[in-house]
């Protein structure tokens, strides 16, 4: 195999110590444009990336489809007697103990054929065609198999299979010189988590909808974030704002904020590498290590950041198991499957909208500034509510906020819980600014 | 199998057109925080992939080593049939190409040693560590020799080496406590002078403190002067990817349909140009194997080309602009842009701040996106500074440009004579190319920024 080559390798060059990370993909695709099969696609990858080191010198070299672990094994081995020492490296990781969590492949989605996976893309891109005024449907439907294992002379060895599908949907309308466009999205390990007609009738609608715009002008407002619109802001909150890189190298706005009140006492923030078929979720991280649930918020209150070994060593704690990579890059840190746990706020969705004059964001791409915790971006897809109904769609409509402060005017958590993107959470009301070019 | 062999097995197979691309890639990265190189990763990748055409449905397969090939081409082919059941017929009457093109560069990164690299890393460093109050330094210096071979069933046959570098600097300061950053970076095809004599950390290091006594951006709308930079990121996110020819065929984009017809205001003209020896996003082929061009996509405000490969070319009866280009060859090629730019104009910053009487002067990019579709953007700059009668008057943060794309360009009224150009990685359906984005100062009579 692989990684014992790679392993034996580089420790027959000089490595004390050395541990490969091995990856096995097989992918097929079929990407639409304009409403027709445009290309069919089956891809196979093997990737092997290998750390060695000397002491407190370490050195990383991956191989796209190598013939041999050994080269790979070796040359980071070279590369750990060139590096320089890092003072805070105290090892490759431990072995751990690992319970396996057996919903992370599905064989339906593993053996799914090229024919089957078009007819039911395509059952998305027809649901899609609401009206007349849609006028382009384009999209891709991507389902993998992989062999995840990490070997190392430290003891571990863990190996499993996961599989992951991922379709995206979308459309463009028209109606005379007006413009629109509406996406819809799916994510899983596990085949019947993508509904074809749902996604497909998600973008045309929202195609529909945004053809009739308007603008805004600078209001304070209370704005529903719809699951979404939160994906780049939540788990944010958890993967770089509280990743405990960012902390120690004093990159975060929650450095040394650990057991501030940073949101209102109702709201826990949690990160979950165990749910079954998410596909945050995983038996062991990237460094063998297993996945747990950590609660990063408890009560409002900064309780935990997320670690992968080596900044855990260097706080004397243990690792979260949120190391996360692919075969071309050492670890990094990132988080599983975030969710907001407020059951006193919990409301119906349709609650959510009881207000007079407010904005329904339901999509937007931006990310708070890691170091102020400010946010200012675009809701990119937005609607304008008044008095408790939905009513035009919003164009030019930036947001700006503080974090903190999204989290102390949340007043009410939906019912309408979905899970995409390593989120997993209903729609929240908060009350923020939002400012446009004027009515 | 090799390739030749590849493309009359593809034939005999029944595909109506066949392409074979091989490509060995080599890679350093080194990573150095505070001090401490945190990363010495070298890598090597070498992937074969196939695109079969068969009544109009593309299939894609993929060769881990050359006794894969016969496989992928299979593959491929039966891929390309199961695609063509739904597929719309497409006319192959494309041109082929045939040439090869090596770029050295005077101090080759792959020859250097090591230890060489690091210490350019740690000057960068060391520039960073001696502005008072910077607290994080994040230095990343990268380079890759890309190697490829392209050829296909209408005689195109292509090789072409490019060697990229790229040196890049985050750098987090820290006052009472307020945390701000900077991001600068250097990079080109070619050794390692594209990066000689950069004093990128120190660009970062001094912005992440000037921010240090910034202020939120009032938001609304508000006149405007964009950095070269922010504007550039701008054409080519807001504008570019409309004008890219797959966008334009599908309906798709704003731009479907306007060629010809006047899309800004006649100070903006607007580039796409691979050819420029040196800079990032430079190729003599693209990915299809087409010999690239420089282009103008708008003249003087008038709609003049789009961008497009083989495909969307014929589709549009135009010529290709050698515009196809793939993140690695696991990846069909797709319509990219390249060296996109805004032409220079005939102003000075300092007389577009001047005849400002209130305004906002934006810099630097973050990050943007946009959606072709509706023609609506954003972008999130590092920062800017309040212009109140002709003066910067007040340092600012967070700040972030929405708007409409067309407006925008018709609301452009002065574009500077200093032209420069910053590379960046664009993605587009998952794939990641290296680009440049260019602009001169410019400006806009009306722009929405967001704040708090």
């Amino acid at each position: 195999m692989l990684r014992e080559e790679a392993v034996k390798a580089a420790l027959s060059s000089g490595a004390e110590e050395a541990e490969a990370f091995e990856l096995f993909t097989r992918e097929i695709s079929i990407h639409v444009e304009k409403g027709k099969v445009k290309t069919a696609s089956s891809v196979r990858m093997v990737g092997l990336g290998v750390r060695a080191a000397i002491g407190q010198k370490l050195g990383f070299a991956f191989a796209t489809n190598p013939s041999s672990g050994g080269e790979v094994g070796r040359e980071a081995a070279e590369n750990s007697k060139a590096a320089p020492e890092d003072p805070d490296f105290r090892g490759l990781p431990d072995a751990r103990k690992v319970d396996y969590i057996s919903e992370l492949m599905d064989p339906k989605l593993r053996d799914l054929d090229l024919n089957d996976a078009a007819d039911l893309f395509l059952a998305a891109v027809e649901s899609a065609r609401l009206s007349d005024k849609v006028i382009s449907v384009s999209g891709k439907l991507e389902v993998s198999y992989s062999k995840v294992a990490v070997l190392s002379s430290k003891g571990v060895d863990v190996a499993e299979e996961r599989t992951y599908l991922t379709a995206y949907i979308e459309a463009a309308s028209k109606d005379g010189d007006r413009r629109g466009s509406g996406f819809g999205f799916a994510d899983g390990r596990r085949l019947d988590m993508f509904d074809p007609e749902k996604v497909g009738r998600e973008a045309g609608d929202l195609a529909i909808r945004t053809l009739d715009a308007t603008t805004i002008g600078v209001e304070e407002l209370p704005v529903v974030f719809q699951p979404k619109a939160q994906f780049t802001l939540i788990p944010f909150l958890v993967g770089q704002a509280a990743n405990a890189e960012n902390m120690q190298y004093g990159r975060s706005f929650l450095t040394n904020r650990i057991g501030d009140q940073i949101a209102r006492e109702e709201i826990s923030i949690v990160d979950d590498g165990r749910i079954p078929w998410l596909p945050g979720s995983s038996s062991f991280d990237a460094e063998g290590i297993p996945t747990r649930k950590t609660y990063v918020i408890e009560n409002g209150v900064f309780k935990s950041p997320i670690h992968n070994w080596y900044t855990a060593m260097k706080e004397g704690v243990e690792s979260t198991g949120n190391a996360s990579r692919d075969h071309t890059r050492p670890p990094a840190i990132s988080s599983h499957t975030v969710s907001i746990e407020a059951p006193a706020l919990q409301m119906k969705k349709d609650e959510l909208l009881d207000v007079k004059r407010g904005v329904l964001v339901v999509y937007t791409m931006d990310t708070p500034n890691l170091s102020t915790g400010e946010f200012s971006g675009m809701a990119e897809t937005a609607f304008l509510i008044e008095n408790g109904e939905v009513t035009k769609s919003l164009r030019q409509t930036s947001m700006g906020f503080r974090v903190e402060d999204f989290l102390k005017t949340m007043d009410a958590v939906g019912d309408d819980v979905e899970t995409l993107m390593g989120f997993k959470g209903g729609s929240v009301r908060v009350r923020i600014k939002v400012a446009g070019p004027g009515a | 199998m090799d390739l030749e062999g590849a493309i009359s097995l593809g034939l005999d197979e029944g595909a109506d057109f066949i392409e074979v691309r091989e490509e060995r890639t080599y890679m350093t990265m080194i990573r150095m925080i505070d001090g401490v190189v945190r990363e010495l990763t070298r890598g090597r990748e070498f992937r074969i992939s196939v695109r079969a055409l068969y009544k109009g449905g593309w299939g894609f397969g993929i060769a881990n080593s050359p006794n894969e090939i016969a496989d992928a081409v299979r593959d491929a082919v039966s891929l390309a049939k199961l695609s063509s059941k739904w597929a719309e017929p497409i006319e192959v009457n494309w041109p082929s190409f045939e040439g090869s093109y090596d770029v050295k560069g005077r101090k080759p990164a792959w020859q250097t040693p090591i230890e060489d690299k690091i210490r350019i890393v740690e000057e960068q460093d060391r520039l960073a560590k001696s502005v008072e109050k910077v607290t994080n330094r994040n230095i990343v210096m990268g380079d890759t020799l890309r190697e490829t071979r392209v050829i296909n069933s209408l005689g195109t046959d292509i090789r072409q080496t490019l060697p990229r570098v790229r040196l890049a600097a985050y750098i987090f300061a820290h006052e009472a406590g307020v945390t701000e950053s900077a991001f600068e970076s250097r990079g080109g095809i070619g050794g390692l002078e594209v990066i000689e004599g950069t004093e990128i950390a120190e660009e970062a290091a001094k912005r992440a403190v000037e921010a240090l006594s910034a202020k939120p951006a009032p938001p609304g709308s508000h006149p405007a002067i964009l950095d070269p930079k922010l504007a550039g990121v701008f054409i080519h996110e807001a504008f570019g990817h409309a004008a890219e020819g797959d966008a334009v065929v599908n309906n798709e984009s704003i731009l479907t349909g306007k060629l010809g017809e006047k899309v800004g205001s006649e100070v903006v003209s607007v580039v796409d140009d691979p050819t420029i020896e040196g800079l990032y996003g430079f190729y003599r082929y693209d990915d299809e194997g087409t010999e690239s061009r420089r282009k103008y996509i708008v003249k003087e405000g008038i709609l003049s080309g789009y961008m497009t490969n083989l495909e969307t070319a014929s589709k549009l009866g135009l010529e290709p602009t050698g515009n196809a280009r793939s993140m690695d060859y696991s990846n069909p090629p797709i319509v990219r842009m390249s060296n996109t730019f805004i032409d220079r104009g005939d102003w000075t910053f300092e007389e577009m701040v001047s005849e400002m009487k209130h305004g906002i002067y934006a810099f630097g990019s973050l990050y943007g996106y946009t959606d072709p579709a509706k023609g609506q953007f954003m972008f999130k700059a590092e920062g800017g500074w309040l212009i109140e009668n002709g003066e910067l008057k007040q340092r600012l943060r967070e700040v972030a440009i929405t708007g409409m794309t067309l407006e925008v360009l018709n609301n452009m009224d002065a574009v500077g004579k200093d032209l420069s150009h910053d590379p960046g990685m664009c993605g587009k359906m998952g794939q990641w190319v290296p680009v440049t984005t260019g602009a001169p100062h410019v400006r806009v009579s009306k722009l929405v920024f967001g704040g708090r």
